[in-house]
């Protein structure tokens, strides 16, 4: 339940709670200190007139002539005062102004000698002496009531008891208002946030340039929304190109397969329309293969990485394309210089191999040569795959490892592929921490290294 | 009629022209946009068919070269791009309609239809005083008589009636109507006249293909 309070009403009751705590605090120690220190000054006067009253004992050979409405002097009000003696059995009264019967009188006793005890009884407090005076033992008490004090210390609790709620209650008010206030932006970006959808990523929060805790927060769900459009942007961009990939040879085999149906044929067409249509769907199932390598955010999962021989591949790959080498006039040769190890996994590192010399074969004219080199550099493993073909301009050379970036786009299908190629070749040397690099020169040739951790 | 196909997949334009010729279009290919734009600025087409990507200069700059060229072609976009402002855009360059690919082949005969229709003549018919072709039924009647003509007869009618009361040489014919240059002896355009005549002419009163010796035909009535 309090998980599910909003930081405002949660920052309101933090604020409601400290308050009443202070104030309560406040009025407690008000009290007390007032309660403490009136009871203090009082028992200071009733010592006081005890202490005046002994001495005048202490002057007086006859304790019966001490006059006791001498102490009129202090004005304090309502003052009580007796004077007995201590006998056998109990107290006897030797002068007093009326003192309140209800004023128990202490067990001298427990007193001791000298020394001004207070005792409390009903609303009265009490000062007493017990002292030794010519041989007697004397009991000196001044009594007052502090009804007085208790009707002050009432009203003022009272008092505080209905001030504090209406401070409290203005203290809300006041937070309330603060919090609103200070929410007020956050509600604004909330509102704005919500327009957000993922149609119109592009639009931004804006800044009121007060560079405030706000003003940094909507900066960065600023930088936030950049990096989602940017990602969405690509994966749109992505699917409008598969979209695209697949939609040329369904082109292709859709209006094949219409037209021939238009009106009965030989046997020998529909022959052919069916083997065409098969390569169209060679083609898309190509396609589609290499997409979900690609979509794939692993390669291998779950599989250590092994010692692989790259020597071996090599000559392996070179000889499966040894064919289409030559059926294309070029001169495909390999030098390796022994064995070099890598950690990785064979079935990618085959298939990045065999990308690279593809392309190599594909992306040249009829009498040049491609070279293939196995060797090592900064001591990390390398191939390099040169050729003297076309070459990539420097416009496109950055792009080339993007998905479905072909740098001739219309030249789709009977030269290379889907331009899926060198992203499987670049991703796959993620994987093996290490890199694709390219080199190129127009109408020069192209040289595409392959680097190992 | 004659149409220009520029279309960079190869398969796709072999087919396209094989089924569009089997309708009895005439249909040049190119396979390059350079080369594309010039046989539009050369030839004479009733419909250009354009595919949007291109090796040498995209469908998109071509139209717009044709149109400042002040060649009014209609033109067919067909292309894989079938994204609101992709049509925009090549619709925007003087494109007359598009068409995203895949499409039905029977589409693309339909949308051709579309852009061949003159603007006096509502639907798919053409006619001449109470001579109806109509290019979607393929039927062809005469005050009401339907008159059955086989493929290439009524290719030639709709080529004569798309020109109607305009001179039309053999040559004119020929380029245009690519079933007849199959086989290309010398007459066989007059043959195909004459048997045309005897189907629409004949059995009617007024004739309404006339020659002019040395020169060509003409389709109307008599003036
Ligand atoms: N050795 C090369 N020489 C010249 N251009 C190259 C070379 N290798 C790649 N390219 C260019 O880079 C583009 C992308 O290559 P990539 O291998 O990714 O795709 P592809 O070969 O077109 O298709 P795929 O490999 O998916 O069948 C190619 O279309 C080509 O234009
Ligand atoms: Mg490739």
């Amino acid at each position: 339940m309090y998980k599910t309070l909003s930081i405002k009403t949660r920052l309101l009751l933090y604020g409601i709670a400290i308050q009443a705590g202070v104030l309560l605090l406040f009025g407690y120690s008000l009290y007390k200190t007032l309660e403490l220190s009136s009871k203090e000054r009082l028992q200071t006067s009733l010592k006081v007139i005890v202490l005046d009253i002994y001495d005048d004992l202490a002057e007086h050979t006859q304790i019966e002539d001490i006059e006791l409405d001498e102490e009129g002097e202090y004005e304090f009000t309502p003052l009580f005062m007796r004077v007995s003696r201590v006998v056998e059995g109990g107290l006897q009264t030797v002068k007093a102004t009326a003192f309140p019967e209800e004023v128990a009188s202490v067990e001298p006793s427990k007193l001791p000698l000298r020394k001004v005890r207070f005792s409390q009884s009903g609303s009265y407090i009490t000062a007493a002496l017990r002292v030794r005076l010519a041989g007697e033992e004397l009991l000196i008490e001044t009594a007052t009531s502090y009804k007085l004090l208790n009707d002050t210390l009432k009203n003022l609790f009272y008092s505080l008891a209905f001030i504090t709620p209406i401070i409290l209650l203005f203290a809300t008010l006041g937070a309330k208002f603060l919090i609103r206030r200070s929410f007020a932006p956050v509600r604004e970006l909330i509102t704005r946030l919500r327009g957000i959808e993922a149609n119109n990523l592009s639009s931004r929060l804006p800044l009121r340039g007060s560079e405030d805790e706000i003003d940094a927060l909507s900066k960065e769900i600023n930088g936030v929304l950049t990096r989602l459009e940017e990602a969405f942007e690509r994966v749109s961009q992505f699917s409008g190109d598969i979209s695209h990939e697949l939609k040329t040879p369904l082109t292709a085999m859709r209006s094949e397969l219409e037209i021939t149906l238009r009106k009965p044929r030989q046997r020998q067409e529909y022959e052919e329309v069916m083997r065409s249509a098969l390569e169209e769907i060679g083609t898309i199932e190509e396609i589609v293969h290499n997409l979900l390598f690609l979509s794939r955010a692993k390669l291998q999962r779950n599989l250590p990485k092994e010692r692989v021989e790259l020597g071996t591949l090599l000559s392996q790959q070179c000889r499966l394309l040894q064919d289409q080498a030559q059926q294309r006039g070029v001169a495909l040769r390999l030098r390796g210089v022994g064995e070099v190890f890598v950690r990785g996994y064979e079935r990618l590192i085959k298939i990045a191999l065999y990308n690279v010399i593809h392309n190599a074969i594909l992306y040249s004219d009829r009498g040049t040569a491609v070279a293939v080199t196995l060797g090592k550099r900064g001591g990390r493993a390398c191939v390099t795959v040169s050729d003297e073909g076309v070459g990539i301009d420097a416009e496109h050379l950055a792009h080339v490892t993007k998905s479905f970036y072909r740098v001739d786009r219309s030249r789709t299908r009977h030269t290379g592929g889907s331009g899926l190629g060198l992203a499987i070749v670049q991703k796959i040397m993620e994987q093996h921490g290490g890199k694709l690099e390219l080199e190129s020169q127009k109408g020069v040739g192209t040289v595409v290294t392959l680097l190992w951790e | 009629m004659r149409l220009l196909l520029v279309e960079d997949d190869k398969k796709i334009a072999k087919t396209l022209q094989r089924g569009l010729q089997e309708e009895y279009y005439s249909v040049d290919v190119s396979h390059d946009g350079k080369e594309g734009l010039y046989l539009a600025t050369t030839n004479e087409y009733d419909v250009i068919l354009l595919d949007l990507m291109l090796p040498s200069m995209d469908g998109v700059n071509l139209c717009k070269a044709l149109r400042r060229k002040r060649v009014h072609t209609p033109v067919i976009m067909l292309t894989a791009k079938g994204e609101i402002e992709e049509r925009i855009e090549g619709l925007d360059s003087g494109a007359n309609d598009y068409l995203p690919k895949p499409f039905a082949f029977e589409e693309l005969l339909a949308r051709i239809r579309v852009q061949l229709r003159t603007p006096e003549q509502g639907g798919d018919t053409l006619q001449v005083a109470d001579l109806v072709l109509d290019r979607g039924k393929k039927q062809v009647s005469r005050g009401g008589v339907p008159i059955r003509l086989t493929a290439k007869e009524f290719a030639l009618l709709e080529y004569l009636l798309r020109r109607k009361n305009a001179v039309v040489s053999e040559g004119m014919i020929r380029e245009n109507i690519q079933s007849l240059d199959e086989d290309s002896s010398s007459n066989v355009i007059s043959v195909y006249i004459y048997r045309l005549r005897n189907k629409i002419d004949k059995p009617f009163d007024k004739p309404l293909i006339h020659t002019l010796r040395g020169i060509g035909y003409r389709v109307g009535e008599d003036v």
